[in-house]
């Protein structure tokens, strides 16, 4: 008892000692994306992209005869949609 | 909700960029500043998985609340901004959800993508924040920026840009441009641009010659 006690004394300290540079890298990771959001509301500040972005919807407006046919590949798209945005949390915050 | 004919609502589009941009154009180092920043691989370009990530991170920033989701009051801006949440929710449910929002920001990187080789160099990327503010015209409405359609949106541009309207473009005016890309249009070297020179130059920059 009296040797393992110190044992897990040092293993206690090694992992905190490993476990330093990830929690340091969470605000990083953070800062980071937060100086790209910075750089880009400074030459775009509307995120669905002004004029641009206006017309872009009005373009890809479906016409009402294809909604049926793309409802489908749309659910997959959104699902992958959401997948890659929890990744891309996880990612940022971890 | 009020739902209006999309032709009326094309045409009132086209009528609005007859208007002056409703601010002033970011300087060449903030676009250069937001490239790079976006640019994680280092390599001159932007690709789809670059865009989407910067995209998310515009996404969440805008998600207030956390839900995962856009909601109206959580989307401050214009009444383009307004009008554009109204399109982009396509499923008329009030809000946009990471879906709707990346289709959106996925057709803004197509439109910027001029040469199709889905990646955005920066010039592509410079067109694409001042077309954000002037607009850009798109006859076929697919979406996308037509050879033929190009030359009409560059032309509108610089009537954009051209604050003083005397038809030249000082450096001044051209803020936007680095200082090596206002000279290598400048063809004549006599410090201003006409509308051939920056169209022809924007053509050689985007195209290749």
């Amino acid at each position: 008892m009296k040797t393992r006690l110190p044992f897990s004394l040092f293993a206690f300290a090694g992992l905190l000692a490993a476990s330093q540079p990830l929690l340091a890298a969470a605000p990083k990771t953070d800062a980071r994306a937060a100086a790209l959001v910075a750089a880009l509301q400074a030459v775009s500040p509307d995120p669905l992209g002004g004029r641009l972005g206006l017309a872009a919807s009005l373009a890809g407006q479906p016409a009402p005869v294809k909604q049926t046919a793309k409802a489908a590949s749309q659910s997959t798209s959104a699902q992958l949609d959401l997948r890659a945005y929890a990744s891309w949390k996880v990612a940022t915050k971890s | 909700m009020l739902r209006l004919p999309r032709a009326w609502l094309a045409g009132f589009f086209l009528l609005g960029l007859g208007a002056t941009a409703a601010r002033a154009l970011p300087t060449a180092e903030q676009i250069k500043t937001a490239f790079t920043a976006m640019d994680t691989t280092g390599n001159a370009a932007i690709n789809l998985d670059e865009w989407d990530h910067a995209s998310f991170a515009l996404f969440h920033t805008a998600d207030k609340n956390k839900n995962d989701f856009i909601d109206a009051d959580e989307l401050q801006g214009s009444n383009i901004a307004q009008d554009t949440f109204l399109h982009a929710d396509t499923n008329h449910d009030g809000r946009l959800s990471v879906s709707e929002f990346m289709e959106l920001r996925r057709a803004l990187f197509h439109i910027a993508d001029i040469d199709r080789d889905d990646s955005l160099v920066y010039v592509e990327f410079e067109l694409l924040i001042v077309m954000e503010q002037v607009g850009w015209i798109d006859r076929n409405h697919n979406g996308r920026i037509e050879l033929s359609e190009l030359r009409e949106s560059l032309a509108k541009v610089f009537e954009q840009v051209d604050a003083d309207h005397d038809g030249l473009l000082t450096a001044a005016e051209c803020a936007y441009l680095p200082e090596a890309e206002f000279k290598a249009f400048d063809q004549n070297a006599d410090g201003r641009l006409s509308a051939d020179e920056f169209i022809s130059g924007y053509r050689t920059a985007l195209l290749g010659g």
